[in-house]
This record gives C-alpha cells, structure tokens and sequence, in this order.
C-alpha cells in the first residue's frame, strides 16, 4: 500500500549564506503552495541542534513522511540530516536535500529575485521527487581488521586509502587542524608540472567521505600500550574551542575576530584570524581557536548561530585498538635562520623556496605574483642558493634532501613563464636530477628558458640597506674564480628536515632513529617495515623523497600491513 | 523502431564556452533539427541543477535520445549517461558534442564562426543521434589469480606479498635461475651485507610458497583477455635436468664446451651446462640451448639420471586477473666509450661487482683482468652512456653504486689510489653519507665537464686516465691499473615487444609508461597490468622492492573486488554477409576475432575495444561496431556538410 506523502519543507537561513540573498520566507511561503507539502517553515541554521529538534517536533506533529531541507550542499550535512530523520523514526532515505546555496545563493549572490526564483525551482523539484522516494534499508558489512595511520599528507592520505580500500578499518591521526600536509601548499609539482592541489584535493575528499576511514584532526596519538598486534592506542584531540559537530564551516565568526596573526599554512606571508580553517580546501572544513592568540573577546560566539564556540572545550582522550600501525608524520622545513651568513630573517629579500611555493600560488598572498616582499617591486634578478640545510656538516645536517635541485629548477621554470626579461641563477654543488624524466627537465630549463647554473657553493650574502638589493658572494668552481652578482630576490633552497613528531613517536613506541633524525627501516629488503613487528614507515618520515617515491612507500607500507594483519599478527 | 524525440541540451559551462559560442543562438537552431522536440540551455549542464533540467525534460518531453552540447565526453559523458539512467533513458542513447575543447577554446577569437562551428556540430549530433540503439553493458568476474612476470627481486618480492595477501600466483622467469642483475652485485649497500645473504630468503620463501608456482626458462608468447581475465601464452623452454640434480658437479667438469660466462659478464667462460654461481636457487644445474652441442657426455656420467636432452618446451596457458611486469633491466655494453673492449683492465661496473663477489671469478678479490695482480691504482669514470645525447636520461643509481664500490676497494687495501671522475654526484637522500665516508677515507673526487670528456689512453700495456679537472683547471694523467666504466642502465631489447603484448607503451627513455607519474607510479593505462622496479626506469634494490609492494596492493585491489563492468561498444559480425576471408583477423589490434566452426569470424566481445578497424576494413560491409554504426557515422558526416538531412 503506497501511503499518501505528507512533505515537511525546512528551509535553512544557514545565517545570512542563503538568507542575505533569497526570500526566505517567501520561499517558504511558496512551499506550502506546493503538492503534498503539509508543513513548511524556516530557520536560521538547520544543521543545529535547535534546527534539527525542529525538524524531529514537526515529523511527530504534523506525522510527516517526507522531509526535505532546503539548505547547503548534501555533501555538507545530508548524514546530518539523515540521522536527525531516523531518530525521529522515519527511515533515513525519504529525506531530500535541495541545495539552496552552493548552487543558488551562493553563485547568483548579486541576482537576489533571480535566486529566489531559482530557489523556489529547486524547492519544487526536490518536492516533485521526495513524493516519490521510497524507504531503503542499508548494507551493513563487518569490519574487523584495523590500523592506525599517523600523518595526513599526500604519503598518509594513500596509506590510509590503500588500507580502506582493501576493507580495512582506518584510524588516520593528523595533529595539524587539516589533512593535506605540505603538499597542498605547493603550486606546482615536477617534472610535470601539475597542479598540486589539483592532485591532492580530490584525495583528500576521499578520505573524508571513505565509509572505512575515521578521521582524526587536530590529533596527536600521545600513547601505546599492548602487545604486537594488538595495540591500545591513546589519541589526544587538541581542543578547537569549536564543536565540530555543529560547525558549517560558514565562516562567520572569523569575519567577526578581531585579531590578525601570520598565517602559517602561507609561511607566515598572509593573514589568518585567531579562529579560522588554515585553507579553503580544508578537510574537515571545520574551524579551530587558535588559543594562544585568542583574546576571548568571544564575539565569534556571539555571532556563531549554531553556538559551535565551546571556550570550555577540553581535550579529548580516545583510546582505540589496532592491529598494525603506519608512520606517515613527513618532514619538516630547513629553519633557514641558522645560517647567518644568507641573511634569511634580516634580510626582506631573501626568502624561503617554501615561501616562493605560496607566492607562485594563485591562491596565495599575492594571488600568483612575484614580487619583492620589501618593496612589491618585481624582480628582474633572481638568484636560487642550494643545499641550504642539507649536505652542512657544520650545522649537522649532512644528508641530501634529494628534492630541492628539481623543485628549485622547477621553480625557476614557472618564474621564467611568469615574468618577461627576469635573469634566474642556480647555484649549486652538485645537480641532482636523479629521477625519471628529470635529466631532461633540467637540461630544457638550461636550454629553452636559459636559466643560469653555476656551479659553486655561496658564501655569504649581503644586503643594500637602500635598495633592499643583495650581492651574493660565491666561488664559481667552472671558472676557478670567486665572484659576487647582485641580484634582487634571493631564495634559499632549504632542506626537508625530519618531522619534529620523530622524536616523541620514537618515545612512544620504542622505534630507532639513525643519525641524521629519520626513522630506520628494517634493512634495504624490508624498506617500510620497522624492527619492531606491525609496525611500518612511509614517505619523509624514512628520508627526504618526492612525491612519487611517496606514494609508492605509502602502497606498499598498506601492503605490508595488511599482510601483517591477516597473518595473524 | 520508435520516432526519434530528440533533446538537446547546450551548456555555458560558465563563460568557458557561453563567452564565445552564442549559446541561445545554438539552441534556437538546434530546435529547427529533425526530430529534435526539446532544447535548452544552462550555465553548467553537469552540476546537480543542470542535471535535473535533463532529466525532467527526458519525463515531460518523452525524450528518447539525449544530445548534450558542453566539454570533452572524456571530462563528463559517464556523468550524463547516468543522469540519462537515472531517467529511465538507456545511456547509449545519449551522445556527447564538444563545443567547448573542440570549439570555443581553440576559435576564441571568432566568436561569430565558433557559433556557426557550433550548431554544425550539433546537427552532426542530431544525425547519428536519431540511428543510436540501447545497449547493456556486461560484467565480468575476476580470476583470483595474478601472474607476475620476472623473477627478480622485484618479481619475487611482488609474487610473495600477493601470495601472502591469500591469492595465487604464477611467476615465470625467463632465464633458467631466479634472482635476476641482483645476484650479480656485490652488496646493496655501503657496509651491508652480502646480496646473497640478503636475496636467499626471498628466494626460498618464493620455491616454497603453497601459492606460488614458478616457471623457470619460460617467456610470454601471447597475451589476450582484459582486466579480470587475462588469458596468457607462455612458452617454457626445456632445462634438461630435473629435482634429482645433486649439484655434484661431474657434469660441468666433463662437459667439452667453453662459452663465455654472462653472469660474470665476460670475464671469465663457463661450460655449456652450469650454475651461474654456488647455491643459486633453484639448486639444479641447467643446460645452456644454445651452446650445448647434445654430445651427452653429462647424461652418461650423472648418477642419478638428473638429464635428459630429448627434454621438449612446451606451451602453458594461464588464466589470472591481473599482470604485474617485473622485468627489470640491462646493463649498458659501451661500444668505444674510452676505449672499452681495448684492454682487458677496463671494465663496467657490473664487471666490477662480480670481482668484488665472493661468489665471482676471482671469490671477491680485487685482481686486474689482465694479469691477476692487484691494482695499485683504480679510477671510475661516471655517467658512461647516460646523459648524453642519444641518451638524455640519468640512471639514477651509478653514483651511490660507484661510491660505495670506491670506499669498498679503499677500506680494503688503504695503499691503493681511488679516483672518481664526475660531472654530478647524485648520491641523493641518506646516500650522502657513502660520499662523505668515500671523502674521508681518502677517495679523490675530480669533476668534469661535458664538453672535456676524459680520455682513456693505452701507453705499452699500462692504461693512462686524461682528464680536464675543471676545479683546477689543468689536465691531469692518472696512471691507471684498473679503469672502472660506471655504464647506463638500459631497457632490455624485448621491453617495446612485451609492452606491445599487453597494449602498454615505452616513455621517450625506453622503459615503460606508468599511468600518472606522480599518483600512479606502478599503474599503467590497461587496467589490471601493473609495472615495479627496473622496467618502470632505473632505481636501487630497495626502491625496487617498494615498486613491488605496491604494485602487489593495487593488483590486491582488484583481485579482492571479484567483479568488474566492460562497456558495450564492441563489434559484430553479421555472419549471413561474412565471406571467412580473414582480413578482420589479420587487422585487429586487439587480437579479439577468430574464425568459428564454420569459418565465419566470431568476435570475443569481451576482448574487443570497439576500435571499428574490424568494420572498416571487411570488404562485405558484414562488420558493425556497437554505437558506432555506418549508418550513425554517415549520418553525421553528411549533416557536417548539408544543411539538414530530411528522414
């Protein structure tokens, strides 16, 4: 028997996303016009707790058997949704989401009648089909094989999908606020020359939306105990201030901070506020306090309409039980400061290539252009030092970060392509253009884009305190003399250094290190396994590599694993 | 057949299209089309909104064939096929027209003769459109069985983690022993241990692993099948000598022929029947085809009736789900590069591993070739065939190989003079170390340029070492006993051969193409075929063994998933016009047709990619492709360049 439909429409504000732009109570209005809608209202944030008891009161009253929220993307919140439904009783799937910002209000924010019209279409729609939507049940599959995954990069994001993939459970810790790791701040990778978040961001969409993985940020684990195989793991969730579960992502708070601090997602180049996501892209979308430069004024709490803002947030001890473990924590950045003599930190010119990834990136704090932090001049001079931080005995870092001459030739490709008449030098000692198709992406750099490489190590920079111009001083080993170019951007090539998590991980789980700060495999046979039973390594957290090395050591990390696991430990 | 009703849809894509092609010009047009009931236009046909337009269109209009006008069909024809499922519509009658990389982004400038480009293309659309038939699409399951081809390192490595993950597998080897360029080093590492104490294990694990059935002396013939169900060919050659061999060793020693020993690269001859070196795995003697002159002698002396030479090859057929390709690679053989092949003490760097090989010539003593004594003096001259202009790439691993060969000669006779002669040294990542201990152990570094190369001189029987040190800009002459060639690492000369096998290809350096080269590294373009370690390009042992591991997961992957979907757009013959003439046969890419009982030709659809080489070529016109029929294609063709084809 096919019950007649009672339609509950509930269209959300989500603040002023959607309601600064559409009628929404019009809309609503134009709701009840509509066939088999027998209840209608709207409200500022669906997703809340207090939206969602609506919603439950209204299903119960009105003996609603069709819901629709008319609100944000269903990316966003339909298992919000879904759930809130089946608590009321209805089965989860005669729920519809009509997705009234990212495709109304948020792209016609300029055509308000146009939207509302467009709104109303959609509504219509939605109505049109949840009259047709039939209760569903779902497939529920055991899971019992489990591992943890620590670090969210590129090399963590593919351990973790690997496993999952393979029908296992996942455990992904990452400490900072978002997944993504260091390469969601590049612009472009070689020898390619793809995009770098055009590769990474879809990844990291499917961790998060991977019915395997759980996902854990803003996390560090803080503990081990067990046996091989059979590991209690204790995870510390940092407090954000901000409960995720009631957090849009809408952004209104930050709007409403008023304090400004350096960004460290763009090397310090741009501006956050105390609350914020450290990127647009971020995965979760989620905003954290950042409580060392939070003045608790808290205005983000008074305009947050789904009361996220928690200041008596506390951390959180989860414990969970695993049966291998993943070390996936990266790398760090050279602190360039340690070498006096380049100047990095007084001088406004000499810069960090990591700083140079976010000026090249469009999205960063100067939208794609290259131009001298001291004077927003452009550069006509750019000179590229190696090795700053690798290869050093002097400082302790006497291993090769194996990436920076490629990212370094990389780099100075893209600044050829962005700038006309710009001279570019590398100075190097040794080029090592070691991988598949980098021989050749070097020697088109030298030849096509006549990029300058000097081989010579430099030994001092100075700066023209008037010009904010700097004289490199190097010894130019082809000619056998020692020379000094002006240039007017200096960047340092600095080194990968091992993750500061190293360390207490080690600690934590009794793991060695070897001399240069990097975690040690078994032996060059067992490249990603530990000494230490079920537990395993991928990417940085072994040696300095690149992105397809990586992801590689991620797949077979995942591959050892399991096999691990299913061997019985 | 049911009156076409056409819709047709044109998407702005934005202004990616809608700022050049005047897109309400093109839909008002588009509605003047035989056929065509429907049209409209919106900003992005692929978002949710958009989708729903097509759908409800599909119900209100009672549409039964879909065009949409908008991007590439590679970025969204499976997005509007399922839209077209979702209403009810079959999804192979729907069809796709480019109007934005085929129009609007290359004739941005004519904004006027992109519009007019735009509505010929959508008529050419509405043509073929109205001959489009519904097709079912097929699913097929996967065999849970892998095949892995090399049994080096990386094959062998591959082979035991696919094993292990509980699927089995066959691993053929081309030659008679397992291992592969890794028995023929010394060490992998500085300092590490012997490769033999490192690869033993492997191999024992591998012979005796329940899943794993190796085939030695065995190479692939033919591949057919498709991802799930490959279906191999291989050709085992004969070894003459079964399990009962003792490795006595009576055979070898009256064996009368001497042929030159390749695992020992030429340095010294090994009989017609050998072990390439004590203990090698499978512990049984083999009998080289080409050098055995079938006297018998070795038949008559074994005792235990371990030979037979009347032993036939013969032909096994497999049936796996997905490939991995571990082939590996070769060493370079300089032709005349400084002076190679003049003297006996000049030599390549494999040479060197095997003098250095407790298991080599000379049972790891550093003796010259040429007289058996010790050299005083050794110079390694790197990036020998690598780098240069027949050969740009660089084989990433002679730097760290030659390094940690130069510290290994010095730390064992500290009197000895070591030089190495450079252009780069990549010893990247924890590899520096070897060159920092090679410094400081008193190895001399002197570098070199390209357009100064170093010259080996032959002065009486001593060798002389030229070289233009660029630091101190003189040329120095290094007396040389033992001159060190650090050589390229090569494809092997039958990679382009197997790739082509299993429709892969080469990269500009050779070796074979993965499908993405910073996310996909052991992935190729044919789904279910999988590439690791030194036909992927030159790496170390360890990074060979990471390849491995991956490829085995995502090989895991699939064969864990038990089914997969194939497309309907395959070829078929009409057997009442086919004549048995065979030119299909002859001219398919793919392998996908045969001759039936009858000798009409059959098409494997599962094989089939619907290339359509097959139809264009049969003189009968008995050939159709599914969704490409000469009707449909016609038909477009004609509209391309007449105004309107009335039904």
């Amino acid at each position: 028997m096919i019950e007649e439909p009672r339609i509950g429409v509930f269209v959300c504000h989500c603040g002023l996303n959607i309601a600064g732009v559409i009628d929404v109570e019009a809309l609503t209005e134009y709701a009840k016009t509509l066939p088999h809608v027998v209840y209608a209202e709207h409200n500022r944030y669906m997703c809340a707790d207090t939206g969602q008891n609506l919603i439950k009161e209204a299903i119960k009253k009105y003996k609603l058997n069709r819901v629709i929220v008319a609100a944000c993307s269903p990316r966003l919140h339909e298992p919000t949704f879904r759930r809130c439904v089946s608590e009321a009783g209805l089965n989860p799937y005669l729920l519809e989401m009509a997705n009234i910002r990212e495709h109304c209000s948020w792209c016609h924010s300029d055509y308000p009648e146009k939207a509302t019209e467009k709104a109303k279409d959609i509504l219509r729609m939605a109505v049109a089909r949840a009259a047709l939507l039939q209760p569903l049940t779902t497939i529920k599959s055991p899971v019992t094989k489990r591992a943890l995954v620590i670090g969210g990069g590129i090399t963590g994001i593919n351990v973790a999908l690997s496993l999952a993939n393979m029908g296992f459970e996942v455990h992904l810790v990452e400490k900072n606020p978002s997944i993504g790791g260091h390469m969601a701040q590049l612009d472009k990778t070689f020898p390619t020359l793809d995009c770098s978040a055009c590769i990474l961001t879809p990844k990291m969409v499917d961790v998060s939306r991977h019915p395997n993985i759980k996902l854990y940020t803003y996390s560090e684990v803080v503990n081990v105990e067990g046996y091989v195989g059979n590991y209690k793991v204790r995870i510390l969730k940092k407090p954000r201030y901000v409960d995720e579960s009631k957090c849009t992502g809408c952004g209104v708070c930050a709007e409403h901070c008023p304090i400004e601090v350096p960004n460290e997602f763009d090397m310090g180049l741009k501006l956050r506020k105390a609350i914020y996501v450290p990127f647009p892209q971020a995965v979760p979308l989620k905003y954290t306090i950042d409580i060392d430069n939070c003045i608790k004024c808290k205005a983000c709490e008074r305009v947050c309409q789904t009361k996220a803002i928690d200041f008596d947030q506390k951390e959180e001890i989860l414990k969970i039980y695993v049966e291998a473990i993943v070390i996936a924590v990266g790398f760090n950045v050279f602190d360039a400061e340690k070498l006096k003599e380049y100047g990095y930190g007084r001088f406004k010119n000499v810069i960090t290539s990591l700083e140079l990834e976010r000026l090249l990136n469009a999205a960063g704090p100067t939208c794609g252009h290259i131009i001298r932090l001291s004077d927003g001049k452009v550069p006509k001079r750019i000179a590229f030092i190696q090795c700053v931080g690798s290869r050093d005995a002097r400082i302790g870092k006497t291993y090769c970060s194996s990436v920076c001459c490629m990212y370094a030739v990389k780099n100075a490709m893209l600044i050829k392509e962005h700038l006309e008449n710009v001279k570019v030098y590398i100075f190097y000692i040794d080029l090592r253009a070691y991988g598949k198709g980098f021989e050749e992406f070097y020697k088109r750099a030298e030849k096509e884009f006549g990029i300058k490489f000097i081989c010579g190590r430099v030994a001092r920079i100075e700066e023209d305190y008037k010009t904010g111009n700097l004289k490199i001083m190097f010894e130019n080993l082809d000619e056998g003399v020692i020379s000094t170019l002006e240039c007017d951007l200096v960047i340092l090539s600095v080194g990968l250094t091992p993750s500061e998590e190293t360390i207490r991980i080690s600690d934590i789980f009794g793991l060695k290190i070897d001399d240069c700060g990097f975690f040690m495999s078994k032996n060059e046979i067992n490249p990603v396994e530990s000494t230490t039973q079920g537990i395993f390594f991928a990417g940085c957290s072994l040696a300095p590599k690149d992105i397809p090395d990586s992801v590689a050591e991620a797949s077979a990390a995942a591959m050892k694993a399991i096999n691990y696991i299913v061997s019985g430990g | 057949m049911k009156e076409p009703r056409i819709g047709i849809f044109v998407c702005h894509c934005g202004l990616n299209i809608g700022g050049v092609v005047n897109v309400p010009e093109v839909v008002e047009y588009a509605k003047t089309l035989p056929n065509v009931v429907y049209a409209e236009h919106y900003v992005y046909m692929c978002s949710e909104p958009g989708q729903n337009l097509i759908k409800n269109a599909i119900k209100d209009y009672k549409l039964n064939r879909v065009i949409v006008a908008a991007c590439s069909p590679s970025m969204h024809e499976i997005t509007f096929r399922h839209v077209c499922e979702e209403a009810g519509l079959n999804p192979y009658l729907f069809e796709m027209v480019n109007i934005r990389e085929h129009c609007s982004w290359v004739h941005s400038h004519w904004p006027k003769e992109a519009t007019e480009k735009a509505k010929d293309l959508v008529r050419m659309a509405a043509a073929r459109a109205r001959f489009l038939k519904p097709l079912n699409p097929m699913e097929v399951k996967i065999e849970p069985s892998a095949l892995v081809i090399g049994g080096g390192v990386t094959g062998l490595t591959a082979a035991i983690n696919l094993a292990d993950r509980g699927f089995n597998v066959y691993l053929i080897e081309k030659k008679p022993f397992l291992g592969g360029i890794a028995t023929q080093l010394s060490k992998f590492s500085l300092n590490g241990k012997d490769s033999r104490e490192i690869l033993n294990p492997l191999m024992e694990r591998v012979l005796n692993h329940k899943r794993i059935k190796v085939y030695l002396n065995s190479e692939v013939v033919e591949v057919g099948g498709y991802v799930g169900n490959f279906s191999v060919k291989i050709k085992r050659n004969p070894r003459y000598i079964n399990e009962n061999c003792t490795e006595c060793g009576k055979c070898v020693e009256i064996c009368p022929i001497n042929v030159l020993d390749e695992f020992n690269v030429n340095l010294i001859h090994r009989k017609a029947i050998y072990m390439p070196y004590p203990e090698a795995y499978p512990r049984i003697y083999a009998i080289d085809l080409n050098a055995c002159n079938k006297c018998g002698k070795c038949t008559e002396i074994c005792d235990v009736k371990a030979i037979n030479l009347s032993e036939k090859s013969e032909i096994l057929n497999f049936k796996v789900g997905v490939v991995i390709i571990a082939v590996g690679l070769e060493a370079y053989k300089p032709s005349k590069e400084y002076s190679f092949g003049e003297h006996p003490d000049i030599i390549t760097q494999l040479q060197l591993e095997r003098l250095l090989s407790t298991s080599g010539p000379t049972g790891g003593e550093l003796l010259r070739p040429s007289n058996g004594k010790k050299p005083e003096s050794v110079v390694f001259i790197l990036c020998v065939g690598s780098r240069t202009n027949e050969r740009p790439y660089c084989s990433r691993v002679c730097c760290s190989s030659s390094i940690k060969n130069a510290y290994e000669i010095k730390k064992r006779n500290p009197d000895v003079e070591v030089y190495v002669l450079y252009r780069d040294i990549r010893t990247y990542g924890k590899n520096e170390e070897y060159y920092t201990l090679a410094r400081e152990i008193g190895v001399n570094f002197i570098r070199y340029s390209l357009d100064k190369l170093p010259k080996v001189v032959k002065d009486n029987e001593k060798l002389k070492v030229s070289v233009f040190d660029v630091g101190l800009n003189t040329t120095l002459e290094i007396p040389a006993d033992l001159v060190i060639l650090a050589e390229a690492l090569i494809p092997r000369s039958d990679l382009s051969i197997l790739a082509s096998k299993f429709g892969i290809s080469l990269g500009p350096d050779g070796f074979l193409k993965e499908a993405h080269p910073k996310l996909k590294p052991v992935e190729t373009v044919v789904n279910g075929v999988f590439i690791a370690g030194g036909c992927q390009g030159p790496k170390s042992v360890s990074e060979s063994v990471v390849q491995a591991c991956a490829a085995a997961a995502k090989a895991s992957i699939l064969l864990a998933k038990g089914v997969i979907k194939v497309e309907p757009i395959v070829a078929l013959v009409n057997e009442d016009k086919c004549i048995g003439c065979g030119t299909c046969i002859e001219v398919c890419p793919f392998k996908a047709v045969e001759k039936d009982e009858i000798g009409v030709a059959k098409i494997n659809t599962a094989l089939c990619k619907g290339c359509g080489v097959c139809a264009a070529s049969c003189p009968e016109k008995a050939i159709t492709v599914m969704h490409f029929t000469d009707e449909q294609i016609t038909a477009q063709t004609i509209a391309a360049i007449r105004e309107v084809i009335k039904t």
